[in-house]
């Protein structure tokens, strides 16, 4: 069965507790893995034309997201500017909150982080963050 | 009668009121206690080194436990299965 995707969050791991970061509206989660090329002279099909080969390398990912700013919040622009400035890692998890919801959790390090105030808009805030590590699939608890 | 269009609007607020009741609620993380037997740079059990007792969250410890990164410190009947066969 699909799945709202309002009901998908990535919230931060806060001394034991999950919070979720600014005022988010939406998020995202991004591997890539390295592609070494091994391309020789003999690379080549069956006919004979020349074709590039590649082994995988390393992997890596990224968690982003966006929110309206909520100053009272526990993780709004104020703590994430912090954290980035302090380059501290933290452990995040993107997924559902309900028992038995998959998810992904990676630590990371704040990348960057941006706010804009608009006129007659409620401010937004967006942070990306550099996981660091193994991204780990896991299952809230029930 | 309320239009499609009113149906939809007020679909979509109701949605919203779910995320923010939802995402604004803190959540405690269980956590259960195991024994480290491969250090590796992954959540919860980066910088830790072999035989280190911590914590890692109860729905991660599947995935430490059947790549034998950890074990528990108790083991349940069916994980000292898992074990011995694995």
């Amino acid at each position: 069965m699909v799945e709202s995707g309002s009901k998908i969050l990535l919230r931060v791991d806060d001394g034991g507790t999950l919070k979720s970061l600014v005022g988010e509206v939406s998020s995202e989660f991004s591997m890539s893995a390295d592609m070494i090329e091994t391309t020789q002279k003999d690379s080549v099909d069956a006919s004979g034309n020349p074709v590039k080969t590649y082994i995988a390398g390393e992997t890596g990912f990224t968690f982003s997201v966006e929110g309206l700013h909520d100053p009272t919040g526990d993780w709004s622009v104020f703590t994430i500017i912090e954290k980035c400035k302090a380059g501290t890692s933290h452990t995040f998890q993107l997924g559902a909150v309900a028992a038995n919801s998959k998810f992904l959790s990676g630590t990371g390090l704040f990348s960057s982080v941006s706010f804009s105030p608009s006129k007659n808009e409620v401010p937004s805030v967006s942070a990306e963050i550099q996981g660091t590590g193994e991204v780990v699939e896991g299952t809230v608890a029930p | 009668m309320e239009s499609i269009d009113d149906y939809e609007n007020r679909a979509e607020n109701m949605e919203d009121i779910e995320r923010l009741t939802i995402s604004s609620k803190p959540q405690k993380i269980k956590f259960r206690t195991v024994i480290v037997l491969r250090s590796i740079n992954a959540p919860y059990v980066s910088n830790t080194v072999v035989g280190d007792k911590i914590k890692i969250p109860v729905g991660m410890f599947d995935h430490y436990f059947k790549h034998k990164v950890v074990e528990p410190v108790r083991r349940t009947k069916k994980e000292i299965k898992i074990k011995d066969n694995g």
